[in-house]
């Protein structure tokens, strides 16, 4: 599952709201940095990573049905899931909280939306691990 | 002449014997006359009468004389010649002193000349007693009169003094040719002396009245009458004055006028009524006094003294008045005058009785007094004492009068009843009171005694105990009043005695009803107050639920909102910048509408978390944290847009200080806010200090520190009339976009929430400063 454009990262966006993965997503990929991936349905979450193999993923906190954080702990119990970096997207906390915390909650990077793209790909590139070869 | 003389002749027969002879030669003039012895003459002499005693006279004088005298008494009223022997001067002097009428010498004058000194012996001695007679009755009349009767001559010299004058001047017969204007009061004296004269000009006496002024100062007053004595050629000679010593009746006419006088001023002046009314009962006299109370409508003079009294007592006041004619006895009588102006007044009258010489009752005497003030008065006082009376039955008030100076005390029979004991079981002393007297009563009644009599309180009002007959106490009230003599000193007491027994037990009953009365109101009002508080916690405690409640609401719509909000938000925005970054974004219209919309959403952002920052501020975690360390977090977070607005931020921490309890987001939230405030309040830039310290100890709260940080700013500073509205929800002076209003109330809330107080201010040199304390140590 190589990629030839070594520099095109994976990005799984997981939310309930198809508009804001579609706007990321769109975002995301106006750079030729981003190959986007979108879930709006948490419970298939482990799945479609596992299928995806994102570098990276962008984690809604409070969805229907289940929560960022089962979410993240599933794709923490999964051997082929468990290294991808995950950030929390949420309208749970506020900026300056996780400003305050370096940006990280519980072990976890969180963002607090809205966030506008600047932040967003900040957060993102932060979290990547660092690439091979590169 | 006729009548022949009859001789007695007293010697020897022998030697008268010529004188019988010569006697009867002439028989028609003389009786045969008788001769006897001159120790048998008085005897002869009680025998028929003779006309003339002719004695012959012894050899000696003495015998001459001793024989003389006798026949003088035997024969006090004839005359008695002497026959001498001899022409012997000293024998017949003699003889004449001893009383004889004459004498001849035998044989010289016998014959006619003895029958010649008979018949003149015989006259001599008729007309000297006719004479001594009328002088006899002349000086018995001057003797016997109490007249003064003086005969003066021109000079003014007393010739006469009838002997009434010793009376007044002394003895008579040393006043003879003393002056008689000598003793005259030296007033009267010019006066009388020119009386005196005048009438020895004119002749005719005059009468006068004068003083004489005695040696030893007394004066007698005199009235005189004079009557000239004229002269050989009618000339006046000599004044005769009769006069009377009038003293005595001018003495008794003075007394009289005082008398008079003295009575008149009595009824003028007194106020009683007198009158003086005759048989018929007609007035003779009115004193002033009627007057007074019949003004100008008194009675007059001579009239009906019953006139003025009224009908109904009319009868019977001339019943009293005959009867007082009829014994001579006046009566005290009451009765009415009715008044022209039909007033009525009282009068009370005694009448007494003038005799006339011949004691029968001529005039009455009425002494009247108006008693119309004192009967009402009576009537009053009557009324008032029958009150008084009334009152004392009724009110069962025992009645004390205590006598100081004797201690005597007269308790009435009810006040004894009120111990149980009947009028004599009870002595009238005041030491009976003090042994019914309660012993714990005994000092403290005394006192108030003492005290009442010294003044020291105005009233005597005692409550004490006295001991019943049957052993108990009886409360009662005693009250009184002293009379006291000019000193003050207390004489006399009396007063009332009230038992107060059934009143006391009821008081006390009341008084312990009371006491469970204000007993259970206490407890009332222990309860209500607890009730009270209770309420006021449980109000306290629904509030805190509701507003607790409502925050939740709030937070739990916040949360809500916040996300429902957020989400759409990162759409949009994440939208606007895909657009932007679009060809069509390169429009320059387009562009600036995205870049309008992008700030729009910025602003919703910003509102929700505000909105989050509010319903959160209620909750803390607390720590022990270092101050400087949440200030610096907080500058931090605030850096970038400090220096985009050109404002300096200086801060001035103190170092080294005590670590405080806090919720360090709280804090930090807390002072986020206060930093935008100043930021705000700086559009053009300017200096945000922040500065920390030590707060001084504060001696009210002993052993509680505090931390203090200013927050300073150079800006606009707060109009004065927002100052007290700074805190309030959705206060806001920022225009719409810039702030929601929840910002210092949030800031407020959070410091709140630590215990800490906030206080906001305009600096003097501008700007605003808000001042935030908190307790070191202190936790929540």
């Amino acid at each position: 599952m190589t990629t030839p454009a070594a520099a095109v990262r994976r990005i799984l966006v997981v939310d309930d709201e198809p508009a804001l993965t579609r706007t990321v997503k769109l975002v995301l990929e106006q750079t030729p940095h981003y190959q986007v991936e979108t879930l709006n349905d948490p419970n298939l979450a482990v799945e479609v990573a596992r299928k995806f193999q994102p570098d990276l993923i962008l984690l809604d906190v409070m969805m229907p049905g289940k929560d960022g954080g089962e979410v993240a702990a599933e794709l923490r119990d999964d051997p082929l899931t468990r290294r991808v970096p995950i950030v929390f997207l949420t309208a749970a906390v506020q900026a300056p909280e996780v400003d305050s915390r370096g940006g990280v909650i519980g072990g976890f990077a969180f963002i607090a939306k809205p966030v506008s793209r600047v932040t967003l790909i900040q957060a993102i590139e932060q979290n990547l691990p660092v690439q091979k070869g590169a | 002449m006729d009548t022949p003389i009859r001789v007695l002749l007293v010697g020897e027969v022998a030697a008268l014997q010529p004188t019988v002879e010569q006697l009867q030669s002439t028989p028609d003039a003389f009786a045969a006359p008788l001769v006897v012895s001159p120790d048998s003459a008085c005897e002869a002499l009680a025998g028929p009468p003779v006309d003339v005693i002719v004695l012959d006279l012894p050899e000696t004088i003495a015998e001459g004389a001793a024989t003389l005298n006798r026949l003088r008494v035997c024969a006090p009223t004839l005359p008695i010649l002497v026959l001498a022997n001899a022409v012997d001067d000293e024998i017949a002097i003699a003889a004449l002193q001893n009383g004889a009428e004459d004498y001849l010498v035998k044989g010289h004058r016998e014959g006619p000349d003895l029958s010649r000194l008979i018949r003149s012996a015989i006259e001599r001695k008729r007309v000297a007693r006719s004479f001594r007679e009328s002088e006899e009755f002349f000086r018995a009349i001057s003797e016997n009169l109490t007249e003064l009767i003086a005969v003066i001559g021109p000079d003014g010299r007393r010739l006469y003094n009838s002997p009434s004058y010793r009376a007044v001047l002394g003895n008579p017969s040393l006043l003879v040719g003393t002056d008689s204007f000598e003793e005259i009061h030296p007033e009267d004296r010019p006066r009388v002396r020119a009386i005196f004269h005048e009438t020895m000009v004119t002749g005719v006496g005059r009468e006068a009245e004068f003083r004489f002024l005695l040696r030893d100062g007394r004066v007698r007053h005199i009235e005189s009458r004079a009557s000239v004595i004229q002269g050989e050629q009618g000339q006046p000679a000599r004044l005769l004055v009769v006069s009377r010593d009038v003293t005595e009746r001018k003495l008794a006419e003075a007394d009289l006028r005082e008398r008079e006088e003295f009575f008149r001023l009595i009824s003028d002046n007194m106020s009683d009524l007198v009158a003086v009314i005759d048989r018929d009962g007609r007035r003779l006299y009115n004193s002033p006094s009627y007057r007074a109370v019949f003004g100008d409508h008194d009675p007059a003079l001579g009239s009906d003294s019953f006139a003025e009294i009224h009908p109904e007592d009319q009868a019977r006041i001339r019943q009293v008045f005959r009867e007082t004619l009829a014994t001579g006895l006046g009566q005290r009588v009451i009765y009415r005058f009715l008044l022209k102006n039909g007033t009525e007044r009282h009068v009370e009258s005694l009448g007494s009785v003038i005799r006339d010489e011949t004691g029968q009752v001529a005039k009455v005497v009425v002494v009247s007094r108006d008693i119309t003030e004192r009967q009402r008065s009576m009537q009053a006082l009557r009324e008032s004492q029958e009150r008084f009376e009334l009152v004392l039955r009724g009110s069962n008030d025992g009645i004390w009068d205590w006598n100081v100076l004797t201690n005597e005390v007269y308790f009435s029979p009810q006040w004894k009843a009120m111990l149980g004991y009947a009028d004599h079981e009870i002595g009238n002393t005041f030491a009976a009171w003090e042994q019914l007297l309660h012993p714990d009563d005994r000092t403290r009644a005394l006192a108030t005694v003492q005290d009442y009599f010294s003044g020291q309180s105005p009233t005597y009002e005692l409550e004490h105990r006295l001991r019943h007959k049957d052993g108990n106490y009886r409360w009662i009230l005693a009250r009184g009043v002293a009379l006291r003599d000019p000193s003050g000193r207390p004489v006399r007491m009396g007063g009332s005695h009230v038992d107060l027994t059934e009143r006391k037990a009821a008081e006390e009953r009341l008084k312990a009803i009371n006491e469970r009365l204000e007993q259970r109101e206490e407890e009332l009002r222990l309860t209500i107050a607890r009730l009270s508080q209770a309420n006021e916690a449980l109000n306290a405690a629904q509030f805190q639920l509701l507003q607790a409640a409502r925050l939740e609401l709030v937070g739990t719509l916040a949360a809500g909102v916040a996300h429902q909000v957020k989400n759409p938000l990162q759409t949009i925005l994440l939208g606007l910048e895909y657009l932007t970054g679009t060809d069509a974004g390169k429009n320059p219209n387009v562009a600036a509408v995205l870049q309008d919309m992008t700030d729009a959403v910025r602003r919703a952002d910003s509102t929700v978390r505000e909105m989050l920052q509010f319903s959160s501020a209620n909750q803390a975690t607390m720590a022990a944290r270092d101050l400087n360390g949440v200030v610096e977090d907080a500058a931090r977070l605030v850096n970038y847009e400090l220096q985009r607005n050109r404002v300096n931020l200086v801060r001035d921490l103190e170092p080294g200080l005590p670590l405080v309890r806090l919720d360090n987001n709280k804090i930090e939230q807390a002072l986020v806010n206060l930093f935008i405030n100043a930021l705000h309040a700086m559009p053009d830039g300017g200096t945000l200090t922040v500065r920390t310290r030590r707060a001084a100890r504060l001696t009210h709260e002993t052993g509680v520190q505090r931390v203090m940080i200013q927050v300073e700013d150079t800006g606009t500073g707060i109009p004065a009339e927002n100052l007290d509205k700074i805190f309030d929800t959705f206060f806001t002076t920022k225009p719409p976009g810039i702030g929601t209003g929840l910002g210092l109330n949030v800031t407020k809330r959070i410091i709140e929430l630590h215990g800490g107080s906030i206080q906001i201010e305009n600096r003097s040199e501008g700007g605003v400063r808000a001042t935030l304390l908190l307790k070191v140590g202190a936790s929540h």
